[in-house]
């Protein structure tokens, strides 16, 4: 998918751990794994919103639009 | 979701009570046959079966055949309703089976006039052709709708499939 996730490296960032993320925007951990491994076929804004918040950054930070 | 117990029980009953008919058209003339007399008398489409000819048994047989083939409709029917037991809908298992069912009530459909015809014309010794108009659920345009319907049915579930996993994807 043209569409990449670098939830990985903000998580670095802030030196948070994947399970706290999930727990502090209220997703599973099985889903934010979705979202990690790129499965996922659409982010609710809700969610989105969330990870913002949590992580201190903007949308942009986390998807990354790359022409295959 | 409620699952659908009733309905199983239904089809329970269909299935034990067609095996049950099938079973005694195998073994009555079976039976006739060894015993060299007629003690159970068999009829076939009104026809009384005297004298077991060649044509005669490919007659027996291909209503064996129609036959089994509706116990295979009911079995994959009954396989379906189980399926819904375990609280899972739209598996690819399901859009399979309902696209079985619908094709195969088509080919009973199609195949039962057939078969009607030839065995018309090995019994009485006379064809006949006739565009009867069914008013009940026996008539052969409902059923063959009812066919098409279920494959209908198999394509709005893989639709419902995909939806679903696309909502199971959604973070």
């Amino acid at each position: 998918m043209p569409i990449t996730i670098n939830l990985d490296k903000i998580l670095e960032k802030n030196d948070m751990k994947s399970t706290e993320l999930a727990g502090k925007i209220g997703i599973t951990t099985a889903n934010l794994s979705i979202l990690k491994t790129g499965k996922a076929k659409a982010v609710r804004f809700s969610t989105l919103e969330a990870i913002c918040e949590v992580l201190n950054c903007q949308p942009r930070d986390i998807l990354k639009y790359s022409r295959n | 979701m409620k699952p659908p117990l009733f309905l199983k029980r239904v089809l329970d009953i269909c299935l034990i009570l067609i095996l049950f008919t099938l079973l005694i058209s195998i073994l009555v003339p079976v039976f006739n046959a060894v015993s060299q007399e007629d003690l159970i008398p068999l009829s076939i489409d009104g026809v009384k079966i005297e004298i077991y000819t060649v044509p005669v048994v490919i007659v027996i047989f291909l209503s064996i055949l129609k036959s089994c083939l509706f116990i295979f409709i009911i079995y994959v029917l009954r396989k379906l309703i189980k399926s819904f037991f375990k609280d899972r809908v739209f598996t690819p298992f399901q859009i399979k089976a309902l696209n079985l069912t619908g094709q195969l009530i088509i080919i009973v459909t199609i195949v039962a006039p057939i078969l009607n015809f030839i065995s018309s014309l090995i019994l009485k010794n006379k064809a006949r052709m006739s565009l009867d108009m069914e008013l009940s659920v026996n008539s052969f345009w409902f059923t063959f709708a009812l066919g098409l319907f279920f494959i209908l049915l198999s394509k709005v579930f893989e639709q419902a499939k995909n939806i679903k996993e696309e909502n199971e994807l959604t973070v």
